[in-house]
């Protein structure tokens, strides 16, 4: 498949022109426009399903010219994440992805692009991990690295996806992080749906994102150095302390990126961590990650309509998770609920890992609101703008009574 | 022993080697508290996470370098001991110690910097001359990791009193240079 006459255009327009152009196009097509801007050298490939889009057309923009890359087709996914670590390693800026338990199956790896330090862009189209086998959205896959020195971030939108994509590797590669970051994307829901999106010109880019520059850690005959060393007990606490701080310093790294794409792109995200919706005196506000924001916001904008105080707050970046964000929207609400697209089973109070997660940071405030815990949407079923009104009505009801009845409930599971 | 192992109708190859096998672990005895070395771990270096490259990257080490951060010589069971006086300067050992353990001397002499090394006795199998160098036990030590003795520079200052060490070594030894066992 060749491009159109009128994509020709267009690409041919953000390349060496000054002006964005608008497209249809899906949530992965974003991101592979953003690989292209991004002038990204080494991309490894493995096909699985929902990821798997962005490389079809990262594939098509190679075949026509449109962008330079390696474009390595891996033997799996474990050698698909260790190509763009060596590559990394030498110099190359990269682009990997996964899904569900292709992501699971490169673990090893994974882990040891974040500990070696390399800042490795990921796309996870979330998908549920088999057994049983289910192609829909579930958080737990990027979740599975919440702990071992990964960004993790979370788009609702195509161009979300775009523009996070380009913020992520200035994050990524910024010599005060070093770290990988993983841009979660709702399998089928933003993967596979056709959003409107304008992709910025490419020389907008050069201005945002330096060249990637490792210093003194870029493996090459003239820098004799030995990466992954065995250390032992000597060194390993000093080399996680390394990446406590990395991970601390991301949360600067991240405010100052956004604000000079605010700058120099013209759009503004506002609060880079969380995306705040109507929760101006709220006395319930919902918490979700992703395309769940869509049926959310729309039952706020209704139940508000009626004169009911909600709101919504979307978490963007959960690592570094945005714990003063978390306190001072929360705090003072009457009640939280979370919404938790994944389960942590035989976790505090068995809820999801997101409520665990904003339980935490709440824990410490002097007002602590009631807090609820929705989990649902598993596998990939739909959460509508019905579920979300019925959610609001039993936190609503909960907020009336000051009291919540049932903290964790399985929205929809059938008895 | 001997005589029981004579009497089994095996080659004599066979039985040397089990005769050698039983004489070795004869050897073996049990270790009570408080007999063994006095031991203190003295950790090398250790740089702090500021000072540390990105990642616990370290800078390459050229060949036959010694790395710096990882020493290992407390690995070792047995040591050797060098016998200056009879040493060829033929570099076998120097050349066959898989840890680089050995530095050469401005005279050509080969000390080994017993902090790197791991006891495998490889140096006293390729020595081409009896009893230069020994492979002791540890246990007959006091120094230790950290302060390692510097065998060449205890040659250089006393000679006598280093060859009267060496010889009372010598019937302590597991491993003799040409002579083996
Ligand atoms: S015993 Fe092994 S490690 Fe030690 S000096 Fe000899 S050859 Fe090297
Ligand atoms: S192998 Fe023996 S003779 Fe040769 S240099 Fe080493 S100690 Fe001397």
């Amino acid at each position: 498949m060749s491009v159109s006459a009128l994509e020709t255009k267009r690409l041919e327009a953000v390349l060496k022109g000054d002006e964005e152009v608008e497209v249809v196009g899906t949530g992965t097509d974003a991101v592979a426009y953003a690989l292209m801007l991004a002038d990204v050298d080494v991309t490894s490939a493995y096909p699985i399903r929902p990821y798997g889009g962005v490389m079809q057309t990262v594939a098509r923009l190679i075949a026509d010219g449109y962008m330079k890359a390696e474009y390595i087709v891996a033997a799996h996914e474990h050698d698909q994440f260790e190509i763009v670590k060596h590559a990394s390693a030498v110099g190359a800026r990269t682009f990997v992805g996964s899904s569900g338990v292709g992501w699971l199956l490169a673990i090893e790896a994974i882990v040891a692009i974040s500990t070696d330090r390399y800042p490795v862009v990921a796309l996870i189209g979330n998908r549920a991990l088999d057994d049983p086998g289910a192609y829909g959205v579930e958080h737990n896959d990027a979740l599975m690295v919440r702990d071992v020195g990964w960004l993790l971030v979370w788009v609702d939108t195509a161009q979300e996806a775009l523009d996070t994509t380009l913020i992520a590797y200035r994050v990524a590669e910024d010599p005060r992080v070093m770290l990988p970051v993983g841009i979660s994307m709702d399998g089928a829901f933003l993967t596979h749906s056709e959003h409107v999106f304008k992709i910025p010109p490419k020389k907008k880019v050069q201005q945002f994102l330096p060249p990637y520059d490792l210093g003194n850690r870029k493996l090459h005959p003239s820098n004799v150095i030995s990466v992954a060393p065995q250390v032992n007990e000597d060194w390993v606490t000093e080399i996680r302390k390394q990446m406590d701080e990395a991970m601390k310093n991301a949360r600067k790294v991240i405010e100052e990126a956004y604000r000079d794409f605010a700058k120099i792109f013209g759009r503004d995200y506002g609060n880079p961590f969380v995306e705040p919706y109507m929760v101006e005196d709220a006395d319930v506000v919902m918490v979700g990650m992703g395309t769940v924001s869509k049926p959310i916001k729309e039952a706020v904008r209704r139940l508000r309509a009626k004169g009911e105080r909600v709101g919504f707050l979307r978490i963007r970046w959960f690592r570094p998770f945005p714990t003063e964000d978390i306190i001072r929207y929360l705090s003072g609400v009457k009640v939280v609920a979370v919404v938790d697209r994944d389960y942590s089973f035989g976790s505090p109070f068995d809820g999801g890992a997101v409520f665990t997660e904003i339980r935490s940071a709440l824990y410490e405030t002097d007002h602590r609101p009631l807090m609820m815990n929705f989990i649902g949407g598993l596998g990939g079923r739909e959460i509508t703008y019905n579920d979300a009104i019925n959610m609001f009505n039993m936190a609503l009801e909960a907020a009336r009574k000051s009291k919540v009845e049932q903290r964790v409930i399985w929205y929809g599971v059938r008895e | 022993m001997k005589r029981y192992l004579g009497n089994l109708d095996k080659p004599e190859e066979r039985v040397n080697r089990a005769l050698e096998a039983y004489q070795s672990l004869t050897k073996l005895r049990e270790v009570k508290p408080g007999e063994g070395l006095p031991y203190k771990y003295e950790p090398p270096h250790l740089p702090g996470w500021k000072d540390m490259m990105i990642g616990g990257a370290i800078p390459g080490l050229k060949p036959n370098q010694r790395n710096p951060y990882f020493t290992g010589g407390t690995a070792k069971h047995y040591r050797p001991v060098i016998n200056f006086d009879k040493c060829i300067k033929c570099s076998l050992c120097w050349e066959y110690c898989p840890d680089s353990v050995f530095d050469v001397t401005p005279d050509g002499y080969f000390n080994p910097a017993l902090a790197y090394c791991k006891g495998c006795g490889i140096c006293a199998e390729v020595c081409p001359v009896p009893d230069t160098i020994i492979m002791v036990d540890e246990m007959e030590f006091e120094d230790g990791y950290g302060k390692f003795l510097d065998e060449y520079r205890a040659w250089k200052e006393n000679r006598e009193a280093y060859r009267k060490w060496f010889e009372s070594l010598l019937p302590k030894a597991q491993v003799i240079s040409v002579r083996k066992r």
